[in-house]
């Protein structure tokens, strides 16, 4: 009770109330601790093994590219004989903090998640049974599934294989982690001043901890109505709408993880916007509804790039 | 049996029954660490859920500004989650609990961004408007402003707030406050617009914290996480005290299986000990009757005999020393070898022994004899041992065996000198060392008795007869049996038999049936002295059982036999014995080369004799006529009743039908005799078909339906007499069944209609009358002669129905005609079986009295010749009848063809003559036809009868025909048949023949 009256009393007097009772919003990404290398080896391999599509195209890989971002650059990602997706897809970086997979949230982790490309007709088109046929006439999969598993080849062990691999995929060490953990030169004075907006307009009340987002839904459109591309029944822009049947869920997605986002663009659930101004400005009107300055929002985009950490010691 | 069926059933129960419980006992292990680990899972959820609820208060509360806390907790709740799923029903509750705390906790997270973020920025919002309105001097709106700002915050503020503040006072005060703001001149509105924006997003947040705090706060996970465990815990303990029961039982059970055990062992045991103590009284007593004794002096090899042991074996002397050699000497040599290894054994080693051996007495007869022995060697100095034992007779008994074994291994009876009757007279001679043995059976008034089976000795005697009264065997009858020992023949002097037999003694047993009816005798004849002996009384008694048991078999597999085979009734051979003659016959006619008749005879008329005397009557007639049939059968012949007054005669060795029809005719008159056994007045005929078995046809059952057909044939013709069957027949038989049918249905649908064709006077050219002919309007053949209609129904009710609507039809015709003007005479065809018909004169005096216009003589009946063949006395009353009483005129039909046209024309009524077209067309080719119609008309001259020609169709036949001096003529010629209707258009069109008229006899005569 004191703490709350302590809080209201704050809030009266108009000060900052982040700074005296918590510590910052965002927390840096742990050191990567990787228990079963072989593992994640094996994780890799089907990670980029084409052979699990119905044209023999595509792999995991195909849309999560490690050496972009883990994204693929494009609005939609293009799948087995070069159909279309509905949505951007989300990095695969990191993807081992989201408290939820797809910007749906339909899938309750990455055991679960790659169900979801694999069936898919507009991305692998695949099926396990097949999967499970492929890996087993080949016998350097054999040999590596016999080493890591009792039972060797099956459904369950091949996708925790790629999940292994998946949470191996954590880019700590950006500038941002090494300032929030004492570095004050990590920072250009911009770039502080950039965070500090980030938190001043209410940035971070969405996009925060680990992964500066990834652990909660939010509506796009929170002050008013975002003008989605398309507006009709059943179509991914009515998000978590799709999978709950709630009118309250309409137009709520997965609050993305802003981890690396300089290398993820473009952005928004459908990619429709291709650079972090456009977006920075987007949230600022729909989500805030706060008239801010142009030189802010570039010093917002400024701390944002410094998000961007390492993977197996290197930049993204 | 079923104690043995019952034992293993119960077996099989407590087997089953076993291995259920032991299954269950290691099945219901119970799984306490699973349990344990769930207890522990839910408690972790609980606490994990109040961690959930801790993080949220701790975010409401500022004390962190990120979700991870939440999120973590969320995710570790999910996990448990999962866990514990165990299929049950115990956690549904608390998982949608745990889901809506989850789903509010989610909701939390969005909407608490929002709230952070407008309850930042409204300050500053407020602040701006604030400088904007004190820059303009707005007192009245800064006051506004100040009033609402206070009432956004706390009602704003979560957990406390002034409730007379809300959602609509606050919207009030923004209202009035755009009023108010309204008069500010330097203000776009946007800022007001982001002011009211900002408040309204505030507001509504706000409130849904505060929906989301309480349904937060006030969830149930403790307290479902609580009753799951408690229901857990209830079925857990449930479940362990099944566990405790199924143990319960389990040991309950093994301990009444060994118990169960225990006393079973236990009564087995005392079973053996009674057993085995009576089965030593039961020696002891044995032996005290028949036993001898022995002694044997090892040292000298001398058997000392006791005093009985003399007598057993037939010595004179009371007691007797014999060595031992001189004792094997007189054994049998099958058993020789036996003793003697016995014997030294006992006397080198002491070993006791139990000999049975045939002994060879003095009067050269073997006994058989069974001997104990032991070395008795204690307290005795040496060359002082000796073998005491006791030898027993036992030759009677190992008589009786064989007898029994004999019986029991030859039960199966055999005919001939091999039966169980002979058998048993020949054993039983033989255990009783008799020279005869007998078994006889006896008549029902139990004077006279028959030897089923004699033993003489050596063979069997040819069984006979012998009046009881005055033997030894009336006795037997009387008493149940008898016994004498000797002189048997002076009790029973008139017994010759007894003293050609020369015997002495008798020991006689009677046969009783299961009733106790007394059935015969068993007895044992000797020529020399018989002792008493309780041995042989039990004996015969036995035999005497078994025999009679036999006797009953022997006769009530006859009656069996008599039942499966003969009518019980009649006592001929019924459908199945039949069958079996029939083959033998089959196989009889085969190598003979000969045929095999098979007659179907069908009493005339039976029916009525039932229905006037009654069955008893009928029924004595049957057994009548079943004996005429046998007598005037062949013996080897069959005769068989089907059934009703249906028999069946089989008749063999066959060789033509003439042969079979003799033999039947011989059988007809033989039935046909008077019944006067019975009562006076009956008299039957019968009627018989029959067939005879030829390659093609040897079934049976093909044989009697065919014999049956042709019985059929030999009734609807006049019955009393017998008819070969003829394959035609069937096919004749269906066809004209499906015709008849048809006609009916043609008749039915008034399809029948009458032509009619004119008759003229040729010399004046007069149309005098017409004749009516049937026509048949087929709707698909279309119009049919008679010839089509009539040969079908002959003799059939059809033909009746179809002459009387044939009656009705022309006397309606006459009438119509009449009422017009026109008069002509009409015949009609009329044939003899309708003539007989009961209605007939009836029909005719209905249709004539209908239409009283009609004058009888203007009709006339044509009687077909040639149908004229059966009762001519009986047509000839009724056309006599039709011309006298009703008047009508009677023509002969077709006159010339039939075989008697003369006797006919003596003897019917006849006023016209018809003379058939037959002749008419040969008229002026053939001299033959010229003649006859020339002879009738002569005569018919003669006879003063009136000559119409039929079938009259060119002027030269006409002319002709006037030449000899017939002046009628109907035919193509003159005019075809028409419908009535057509022949008054017809009539007056009509020209009389000119070369006719112009014709004039006087010339040629």
């Amino acid at each position: 009770m004191l703490v709350k009256w302590l809080c209201v009393s704050m809030f009266l007097s108009g000060s900052v109330y982040a700074k005296v009772l918590s510590d910052e919003p965002i927390s840096p990404i742990p050191d990567i601790n990787i228990e079963k290398p072989e593992l994640v080896k094996l994780g890799e391999r089907l990670f980029h093994d084409a052979r699990f599509s119905s044209d023999q195209t595509v792999s995991c890989a195909s849309c999560h590219l490690l050496s972009q971002g883990g994204v693929d650059g494009k609005k939609v990602s293009t799948g087995v004989g070069s159909r279309q997706g509905q949505l951007n897809a989300p990095t695969v970086f990191n993807s081992s903090l989201n408290f939820r997979q797809f910007w749906d949230g339909r899938a309750k982790d990455l055991f679960e998640q790659i169900d979801g490309p694999i069936h898919n007709q507009v991305e692998m088109d695949f099926n396990w049974q097949r999967v499970v046929r492929v890996v087993t006439q080949d016998e350097r999969y054999k040999r590596l599934f016999n080493k890591s598993y009792q039972d060797g080849v099956t459904i369950k062990n091949i996708k925790l294989a790629i999940v292994a691999f998946e949470e191996s995929l954590l880019t700590p060490n950006s500038r941002f982690d090494l300032y929030l953990l004492g570095d004050e030169n990590a920072l250009s004075s911009d770039e502080k001043q950039g965070y500090k907006y980030f938190k001043k307009y209410g940035c971070s009340s969405c996009h925060q901890g680990v992964a500066v987002g990834a652990n909660m839904y939010q509506k796009l459109g929170v002050m008013s109505d975002y003008p989605f591309s398309s507006r009709g029944a059943k179509n991914s822009s009515l998000g978590r709408f799709n999978i709950t049947g709630n009118e309250i869920d309409k137009y709520v997605f997965k609050v993305p993880s802003l981890r690396n986002v300089a290398k993820t663009a473009p952005y928004l659930h459908d990619g429709s916007k291709a650079t972090l101004t456009e977006v920075v400005e987007i949230m600022m009107e729909y989500q805030l509804d706060i008239p801010v300055r142009d030189g802010d929002v570039q010093l917002i985009v400024k701390f944002l790039k410094t998000l961007t950490g390492e993977y197996q010691g290197n930049p993204l | 049996v079923t104690e043995k069926r019952n034992s293993r059933v119960l077996l099989v129960a407590v087997v089953i029954l076993l291995v259920f419980i032991t299954w269950s006992f290691f099945n219901f292990k119970i799984n306490d660490k699973e349990h344990r680990q769930h207890i522990k899972q839910v408690h972790q959820l609980d606490q994990k859920a109040s961690e959930l609820l801790q993080n949220i208060l701790i975010i409401e509360n500022r004390g962190a500004v990120h979700f991870d806390d939440i999120k973590n907790s969320e995710l570790a709740i999910e996990e448990l989650k999962l866990a514990i799923n165990d299929g049950c029903n115990d956690f549904h509750e608390l998982y949608e609990e745990i889901d809506e705390l989850l789903l509010n906790s989610s909701r939390f997270k969005s909407i608490f961004a929002v709230y952070l973020n407008s309850t930042a920025y409204l300050p500053i919002v407020i602040e701006q408007v604030r400088e904007r309105l004190n820059s303009d001097n707005q007192k009245k709106s800064l006051r506004l402003l100040n009033d609402l700002e206070r009432k956004v915050l706390i009602y704003t503020q979560l957990n406390m707030g002034d409730l007379s503040i809300s959602k609509e006072v606050i919207e009030m005060n923004v209202k009035s406050l755009r009023l108010a703001y309204g008069e500010s001149p330097s203000d776009s509105g946007q800022l007001f617009e982001s002011l009211e924006k900002h408040i309204e997003v505030l507001v509504k947040y706000a409130g849904g914290i505060k929906k989301l705090n309480v349904a937060l706060l006030s969830n149930e996970v403790s307290f479902w996480a609580t009753d799951s465990i408690e229901k857990m815990n209830a079925r857990f303990n449930e479940q362990v005290s099944k566990a405790e029961a199924v143990k319960m039982w389990f040991y309950i059970f093994i301990f009444l299986l060994s118990y169960a055990l225990v006393v079973l062992w236990r009564m087995q045991r005392k079973a053996l000990k009674e057993f085995s103590d009576s089965a030593n009284m039961l020696e002891i007593a044995m032996k005290s009757s028949k036993q001898t004794q022995f002694s044997i002096d090892i040292a000298s090899g001398a058997i000392t005999l006791g005093k009985d042991y003399s007598a057993t074996i037939k010595l004179k002397s009371k007691e007797f020393i014999l060595s031992i050699d001189e004792w094997l000497a007189n054994i049998h040599l099958d058993d020789r070898d036996l003793a003697s290894r016995a014997l030294s054994k006992s006397i080198m080693q002491g070993v006791p022994f139990n000999l049975e051996y045939r002994w060879k007495s003095r009067r050269a007869k073997w006994l058989w004899v069974h001997t104990v022995g032991e070395r008795v060697d204690d307290n005795k100095p040496a060359g002082l041992e000796r073998i005491v034992g006791i030898s027993t007779d036992i030759s009677e008994r190992k008589r009786e065996e064989h007898v029994f074994r004999m019986l029991t291994e030859s039960n199966v009876r055999r005919s001939g000198e091999e039966d169980i009757f002979h058998l048993i007279v020949k054993e039983l001679a033989m255990s009783q060392e008799t020279k005869y043995a007998m078994l006889a059976t006896i008549d029902e008034n139990h004077n006279v008795a028959t030897t089923r089976a004699i033993w003489t000795g050596e063979t069997y005697a040819e069984n006979f007869s012998y009046d009881l009264k005055g033997t030894p065997c009336e006795k037997v009858l009387e008493d149940g049996a008898c016994f004498y020992p000797d002189n048997v023949a002076k009790f029973f002097p008139k017994d010759k038999l007894l003293v050609d037999m020369d015997v002495h003694s008798y020991s006689g047993y009677i046969l009783r049936s299961g009733d106790n009816k007394a059935l015969g005798l068993i007895a044992v004849l000797g020529v020399e002295g018989l002792e008493n002996s309780t041995r042989r009384q039990s004996l015969m008694k036995s035999l005497a059982t078994r025999v009679s048991i036999e006797l009953e078999k022997e006769e009530a597999e006859k009656q069996l036999e008599n039942l499966a085979h003969y009518d019980p009734l009649t006592g001929c051979a019924n459908r199945s014995l039949l069958d079996d003659r029939f083959s033998q016959a089959k196989a009889h006619a085969k190598r003979t080369q000969t045929l095999t008749a098979v007659c179907f005879v069908d009493l005339d008329d039976f029916k009525p004799v039932n229905d006037l005397y009654g069955h008893e009557v009928g029924d004595r007639l049957l057994i009548e006529v079943a004996s005429r049939l046998s007598k005037s059968v062949r013996g080897e012949d069959t005769v068989s009743r089907l059934g009703g007054d249906e028999f069946l005669l089989l008749l063999g060795e066959v060789n033509s039908v003439e042969e079979v029809s003799l033999s039947l005719k011989r059988v007809i008159s033989a039935i046909s005799m008077p019944y006067k056994e019975i009562d006076k007045e009956i008299n039957i005929s019968s009627s018989i078909g029959f067939v005879l078995s030829s390659a093609e046809t040897d079934d049976i059952d093909v044989l009697i339906r065919q014999a049956d057909q042709a019985m059929y044939e030999a009734k609807s013709t006049g019955k009393n007499k017998a008819c070969l069957f003829n394959n035609k027949l069937i096919e004749q038989e269906s066809m004209k069944h499906q015709q008849l049918e048809s006609i009916k249905k043609g008749i039915d649908r008034e399809e029948m209609c009458l032509f009619y064709q004119p008759k003229v006077n040729m010399q004046t050219g007069k149309v005098y009358g017409a004749e009516a002919l049937i026509r048949w309007n087929h709707p698909e053949k279309g119009l049919l002669p008679p010839d089509e209609i009539l040969p079908m129904i002959e003799n059939t009710a059809v033909e009746i129905a179809l002459g009387n609507w044939v009656i009705y039809q022309a006397v309606g015709q006459i009438d119509a005609w009449n009422q017009i003007g026109i008069r002509l005479e009409v015949s009609i065809n009329v044939s003899s079986y309708h003539l007989l018909a009961n209605d007939f004169l009836v029909a005719l005096e209905l249709a004539l009295d209908q239409y009283s216009s009609v004058e009888p003589s203007q009709l006339q009946l044509e009687i077909l010749e040639s149908s004229v063949i059966g009762d001519l006395e009986k047509i000839s009353e009724i056309l006599m009848i039709c011309r006298e009483k009703f008047g009508l005129s009677i023509a002969l039909d077709d006159f010339g063809t039939g075989y008697s046209s003369l006797a006919h024309l003596r003897h019917l009524p006849a006023s016209v003559i018809k003379i058939d077209r037959v002749f008419v067309k040969g008229l002026l080719e053939d001299k033959g036809d010229y003649e006859i119609v020339k002879g009738v008309v002569n005569f018919s001259q003669a006879f003063n009868l009136d000559v119409i020609a039929e079938g009259v169709e060119t002027d030269e036949q006409g002319m002709a025909l006037l030449q000899i001096g017939c002046q009628y003529g109907q035919g193509y010629g003159i005019a075809k048949p028409m419908p009535g209707k057509e022949i008054s258009g017809w009539l007056n069109s009509y020209q009389a023949n000119r070369k006719w008229l112009d014709y004039d006899t006087g010339i040629y005569f």
